[in-house]
């Protein structure tokens, strides 16, 4: 039975064999006669398809590249978009941040270049901080919508830059507006060309003007040729024409030439490209196609029939060998599958085994494993999460928690994403293997909400160091974590209650040991000077010289009192902030006059001026608001030695929310600064630098922390930069709700188009007042020299495009502004306006001014409002518009009761009042005060003056039971608290009592004389 | 320097060589034409060798690995643009060595010199590794260097202005054009023998103060005080402005209208009296010399309204203030590392390099 079917088997080898050699011989037959077949047929077709060939190469070529550098455009206008959206508003907090972004959007996005661009033409890019307005003249025409442009750089190396608006962005107080990154398009290009040898095809890009956007030679022609200008030195074949050309590149249509360049015949094919006024051009020369077709015909043919020859013999030789080895091999494959099962199975026994056990581990600690596998370029193929970790996380199935990277990831803690996944690709990604991932961090958990897992893991890797498989392991660390983050808090809370403890105890005896001081100092001077002036009383001019001193001292020790208690009022809780809609230009200006006597006496240069201020009227507290600015105004100038800078600046910062303003205060100064320990307790009551006793300069060391406590209770913040020996600069930052909306920003249709000249040395009003003028239409120029604004006004004129308004400072380094003026009339006549803008009184120099032709003076800081009402409406001389003063009231023989219980501030009322021509009468309490107004004469007093606290009766409940008399002519008589209850609730419950005004002790004398005009006028 | 001085001196002995020719060969008082082939050529190594691009550092290892500078100049001008390309490709070569190097490179956009104390003192309180100054106005500007070394920061000057020791500035090092002198000095002799010796000229300056225009000026006037039948009967500062010399231009070509040539002291005013002079028709009548190498200026250079420009290396200036910024921050004096006066050259160009400058700087042919 065996031998038979062996017999059997034999036969159907035979059999096989022969058929084999049989079909071999076939086959061989049949690859011969095709192949001389197809050889004929194809040299007899190849002059045809050389034409048919070059078109379809040609078009192809073309549309493809074109695509791609479209795609390419496109896509880097995407990095860009992408780019700004990784933008936070951290990276905007210092240079240094900017820089750290601009690197890493550059690294990730593999440009030459990318920059920001904010409104003043500054270029910031990874490492320099450039002026762009003469580099890049795309920015002085704006940059509206995306842009591509060209830059033509200096050393003939051609960038294409891509740009796009900006829009909500601010980096130091300045829009950032534009953002462009830079291209090498030859190396974009590169890529795209096909040159294996001397000269086969080229590809290039050009303007539709024929200009060349690279640096690339083109075939024959050199880089920098114009392509219009150089094939009209061809010969072009019949059917193509160098107008065709330029008709379909000033079209943007595609097409083909053919011509004869330098003695060789070659095809232009062109494309425009997508989005782009560009067109992509490839270049191709026939006879490349053609002695490369002709060669491959010919060699073809030959090297075909050598092949069939020798493969009919292989195939033969190989068919025989293999049909040995197959018996040879099967015999050995069935014995080796034999030994293969057994140690496979062997092998998954083990495996098995082993993954059995690391399950029990792995539940037993808690611990739940993952592993991930990754293809040759690092991406990821697979994502595996255990169980025991999907029960951590509170999930029960792969449905729940699939098995995906984003399972994970998006049950990241937000703080820890950015840190855990950047170590998790840093792993996976470094070659070298020496990067871990062992990291700590928070995952939120279905039943338990956030918690700490502590996961590790290690990378199997391919020989090129691209990775294959990362396992780690999980392990639930939350308890521990917690544990140790609240030992960490509460050390932290006990250093730092210990630190503020020591520091506040250190800073009270300080500040009692300076107030000792401070209140000794001018007490000694009242005391000393005191006792002077009574020795020599009959010496009316020494006498006087005392007193002058005596009133110095005394005022200051008031204002150390003022501080004193404001600071504790604050602190306890009794200053609320009162909003009420105020002017912010009114508040400025007010300010100005406020410092300008001591900045005349100082002899300092002062700098005030706005930025962006659109929003003029806001809900306020004014009086804090002001008191804030003055604090910090009043400091800037005690600390700056005369002839140093002191400037304030008001900008309106963009971002804020609807109905809501965002400003910045600055307050800068150039004077002693301020040392870095100093800086850190700067605003904790009872510091001062140095005490007076060493520096001379005195004060409570209460002032910032005032401020600071007005601003934070104004909703704001405050900060300061400083250095010894160079200046401060104190930056209060506040949100106001908005009162009348912004301040028009229509433009004035008379002035709309006409010119204006600014010229003023500090770049900052020139800057505001130029954007000012734009945005009411007109055109302007500015400069910081006097000399050059009346050369700019001469070059205006001799156009024929003068300027019709000039807004020119009073005080400028090269020229002043009078004599600027002076110089301007000669030139422009009388007719156009002249504005003198100044932050100093120019009273002194009013008439010089107009007779040199000023049409008006301006105060700075100047407000848009201000500065539309200044354009809009005539001219009139100053003075005209000023309100006239109300007539002077005579105290002569008007009659006054003083209700006082001390007999020394009795004393220095009478002597006050009577020394101005008042009738005085005086009662002890309010309660006498009622009495003697229930029985006086209607007209009988003009006035009361009423203290608050008196003994029987105070001032307030006297005050309500005049006004509660039936008494015509005496219930209605004016009264005025005259009180040492000096703050504000003190004043408003004077008000409520009835009485008709509020005047603090220690009395100062014309504010009371004021007063007392107000209520008898 | 030297070599800069021997390229003037070769230029210049050929061009009074060729004038000196055509002297002989009886040439006439008054201009050859536009079409005419030039008098003179430039340097033997002509526009190739002019603006050196091809720079690397000098092997210097810097003990540092990030570096901040702060740098001011005059104004926003394309000049400086020029500068600052030297500058990125300097620092670009530093990080590929793992040094960073930041800069701040700002101006206003006209001349001023209280705008360049405002920047230093800012500037001081930044904490910079060197200052660098491109000194808009010597008398201004020195005492504010002075104080910001006493104060303890390092400060340099660079590009196209210096205020050295004979102004008593204490500024640690200069890189730039420190010939300005003798760039309007060799301009001016070119124009004279060009002009054969006689004729009335006009000067245009730019900003007053610059040191650089004025030496530049200052070297004019004295070469014209050597030719006794030559005069300049016209100064004017343009304010580095294309717009304003050609206003003046205008203004001289009205009032002398015997004027033969226009001495021009920076990278604006050639461009301007050149516009003014081919407004007027006068292109091949008034010769024209200046400095620089805008682009305009260049190209009438090439069609022979201009007649030579003093090209200066700005590439190289701003690639070795940043070489020589990094050595002063670690703290190096002037000495073996770094010169106290890093000097870059100047090229003089006439119309048959005009060309050729053209390609090698904007790459323009046709």
């Amino acid at each position: 039975m065996e031998q038979s079917q062996q017999n059997i088997n034999e036969t159907q080898k035979r059999q096989t064999v022969a058929a084999a050699i049989c079909g071999g011989v076939i086959i061989a037959a049949i690859l011969l006669i095709t192949t001389v077949w197809v050889s004929t047929a194809a040299r007899t077709g190849t002059s045809q398809a050389v034409a048919r060939v070059s078109e379809f190469y040609l078009e192809e070529l073309a549309g493809r590249r074109a695509q791609v550098v479209s795609e390419e455009l496109k896509n880097h206008f995407t990095y860009m978009q992408n780019a700004l959206t990784l933008l936070e508003s951290s990276d905007l907090e210092s240079q240094d941040a900017l820089r750290r972004y601009l690197g890493k959007v550059k690294q990730l996005y593999g440009v030459n270049k990318f920059a920001l661009v904010d409104e003043n033409g500054i270029v910031y890019t990874q490492h320099s901080t450039t002026s762009g307005l003469s580099r890049y003249p795309f920015l002085a025409q704006g940059v509206a919508e995306p842009v591509i442009t060209m830059s033509s750089l200096y050393g003939a190396k051609k960038q294409v830059i891509l740009a796009i608006p900006v829009e909500g962005v601010s980096f130091q107080g300045a829009r950032i507006e534009v953002c462009f990154i830079q291209l090498n398009i030859s190396e974009m290009l590169s890529s795209l060309t096909l040159q294996t040898g001397g000269n086969e095809t080229y590809c290039n890009l050009y303007h539709r003007s024929g200009e060349s956007l690279t640096d690339n030679n083109f075939g024959y022609l050199t880089s920098g040729h114009n392509l219009f200008a150089a094939l009209k030195e061809s010969e072009m074949d019949s059917g193509s024409s160098c107008q065709q050309l330029e008709d379909d590149f000033n079209a943007g249509r595609p097409g083909q030439l053919s011509f004869q360049y330098r003695g060789v015949h070659e095809d232009l094919c062109y494309v425009p490209v997508e989005g782009t006024s560009w067109m992509l051009t490839i270049l191709i020369r026939d006879n490349v196609i053609n002695d490369q077709i002709s060669f491959i015909s010919s060699g073809m043919m030959r090297r075909s029939v050598i092949q069939i020859a020798i493969t009919v013999v292989a195939m033969l030789g190989v068919s025989i060998a293999l049909i040995a080895q197959y018996r040879r091999n099967a015999q050995v494959l069935v014995a080796r599958e034999k030994a293969d099962g057994d140690r496979i199975r062997t092998a998954y026994a083990q495996v098995e085994r082993q993954q059995t056990a690391m399950e029990m581990i792995h539940a037993a600690m808690g611990s739940g494993q993952w592993s991930m596998d990754f293809d040759e370029e690092a991406k990821m193929v697979s994502c595996t999460w255990s169980d025991v970790f999907r029960n951590m996380l509170g999930y029960e199935s792969e449905e729940d928690f699939p098995n995906l990277l984003e399972s994970w990831s998006e049950l990241l803690h937000d703080e820890d994403r950015e840190r855990v996944l950047r170590a998790y690709w840093a792993a996976v990604k470094d070659y070298t293997g020496g990067t871990a991932y062992d990291i700590e961090y928070r995952l939120f958990t279905k039943h338990a909400g956030w918690r700490w897992f502590h996961s590790a893991g290690r990378l199997s890797r391919r020989e090129d160091g691209s990775p294959i498989t990362f396992v780690g392991l999980f392990l639930d660390v939350d308890d521990a974590k917690t544990m140790a983050i609240q030992l960490e808090q509460q050390r932290l809370d006990l250093q730092d209650a210990l630190a503020a403890a020591q520091h506040a105890n250190r800073a009270k005896t300080t500040f009692l040991n300076n107030m000792s001081h401070d209140i000794r100092t001018p007490m000694n001077a009242i005391i000393g000077f005191t006792s002077l002036a009574a020795a020599h009383i009959d010496n009316t001019e020494q006498v006087q010289d005392y007193l002058a001193k005596i009133t110095t001292s005394s005022n200051h020790l008031l204002s150390l009192i003022n501080d004193v208690l404001d600071m504790s009022r604050i602190e306890s809780g009794k200053v609320k902030i009162e909003e009420k809609e105020t002017s912010l230009p009114e508040v400025m200006h007010d300010l100005k006059t406020i410092v300008q006597s001591d900045i005349a006496s100082k002899q300092l240069e002062f700098y005030i001026d706005t930025a962006d201020v659109v929003n003029e009227n806001v809900l306020c507290d004014k009086l804090r608001l002001n008191q804030v600015l003055l604090n910090l105004l009043s400091n800037a100038m005690k600390f700056t030695m005369p002839g140093g800078i002191v400037s304030v600046r008001v900008i309106q910062k963009p971002g804020a929310a609807e109905g809501w303003a965002a400003y910045e205060f600055q307050v800068k100064d150039t004077g002693i600064g301020m040392s870095p320990d100093f800086l850190a307790h700067v605003f904790d009551p009872f510091e001062r630098e140095r005490t007076s006793t060493v520096s001379g300069i005195q004060g409570t060391g209460l002032g910032m922390a005032i401020t600071k406590n007005i601003v934070d209770m104004m909703g704001g913040a405050i900060s300061v930069a400083s250095e010894e020996g160079k200046g401060s600069t104190f930056t209060v930052s506040l949100h106001f709700q908005t009162c009348s909306g912004p301040v028009r920003q229509e433009e004035i249709p008379q002035l709309k188009g006409l010119r204006a000249l600014v010229a003023d040395d500090d770049f900052n009003t020139c800057s505001s007042v130029t954007k000012m003028l734009s945005t009411i239409g007109m055109r302007s120029d500015w400069t910081t020299s006097g000399k050059e604004a009346v050369l700019r006004t001469r070059l205006a004129w001799d156009q024929g495009d003068e300027y019709s308004v000039f807004i020119i400072d009073w005080l400028m380094p090269d020229m002043n502004g009078v004599e600027v003026v002076r110089r301007i009339r000669t030139i422009i006549g009388e007719e156009k306006p002249i504005i003198i803008l100044t932050a100093y009184d120019w009273s002194d120099i009013e008439e010089e001014a107009r007779e040199a032709g000023v049409t008006a003076f301006c105060s700075k800081p100047i407000f848009l409002s201000e500065l539309r009402e200044l354009l809009e409406t005539p001219f009139v001389p100053r003075g005209q518009e000023e309100a006239l003063p109300g007539p002077v009231v005579s105290f002569q023989g008007k009659k006054i009761l003083l209700a006082e219980d001390n007999e020394l501030n009795q004393e220095i009322a009478i002597e006050i009042l009577q020394s101005s021509g008042f009738v005085v009468d005086v009662v002890d309490d309010g309660q006498a005060a009622v009495e003697r107004m229930g029985s006086a004469q209607p007209g009988q007093y003009d006035l009361i003056l009423m203290d608050i606290q008196m003994p029987i009766m105070d001032g307030y409940e006297a005050a309500r039971r005049i006004r509660a008399m039936d008494r015509p002519g005496v219930t209605d008589i004016p009264i005025i608290a005259m009180t040492a209850n000096a703050f504000d609730e003190d004043r408003r419950t004077a008000l409520e009592a009835g009485m008709n005004g509020h005047i603090a002790k220690p009395i100062d004398v014309p504010k009371l004389m004021e007063l007392l005009q107000k209520q008898l006028a | 320097m030297l070599k800069n001085a021997k390229r003037n001196l070769r230029a210049l002995a050929l061009a009074a060589l060729c004038a000196c020719s055509l002297g002989l060969g009886g040439c006439e008082a008054g201009l050859s034409g536009p079409s005419d082939s030039p008098a003179v050529q430039s340097g033997p190594d002509g526009p190739e060798g002019a603006v050196r691009f091809d720079r690397s550092l000098d092997g210097y290892g810097p003990r540092k690995t990030e570096y901040d500078f702060y740098f001011t100049y005059k104004m926003v001008h394309p000049w400086w643009d020029a500068v600052a390309l030297g500058m990125e490709d300097a620092a670009r070569q530093y990080e590929e060595m793992g040094v960073s190097v930041n800069y701040e490179y700002l101006a206003p956009v006209s001349v001023s010199a209280q705008d360049q104390l405002r920047r230093l003192r800012e500037a001081a309180g930044r904490g910079f590794d060197v200052i660098g100054v491109d000194v808009a106005d010597v008398g201004t500007v020195t005492p504010a260097i002075n104080a910001l070394l006493d104060e303890g920061h390092k400060v340099m000057t660079f590009s196209s202005s210096d205020s050295s020791k004979e102004n008593g500035c204490r500024r640690i090092a200069y890189v730039g054009n420190t010939h300005n002198y003798e760039d309007g000095a060799d301009l001016t002799r070119a124009l004279c023998e060009k002009l054969g010796g006689t004729g009335k000229v006009a000067l245009l300056v730019g900003t007053p103060g610059a040191p650089c225009h004025e030496d530049r000026a200052l070297g004019a006037r004295r070469v014209i005080g050597q030719y006794p039948d030559m005069e300049i009967v016209e100064t004017e500062y343009d304010r580095d402005t294309v717009e304003l010399a050609y206003e003046y231009t205008k203004e001289f070509l009205a009032r002398h209208p015997d004027l033969a040539g226009i001495i021009c002291c920076n990278m604006s005013n050639p461009v301007g009296a050149a516009r003014a002079v081919v407004e007027a028709g006068l292109q091949g009548q008034v010769a024209i010399v200046g400095m620089d190498h805008d682009q305009e200026a260049l190209g009438y250079l090439r069609d022979g309204v201009i007649y030579a420009l003093g090209v200066q290396d700005c590439y190289s200036i701003g690639f070795d203030t940043i070489q020589v910024a990094v050595k002063i921050a670690d703290g190096l004096l002037p000495g073996e590392s770094y010169p106290e006066k890093t000097e870059e050259i100047t090229t003089i160009i006439y119309q048959d390099g005009a060309a050729a400058m053209l390609r090698i700087l904007y790459g323009e042919i046709d």
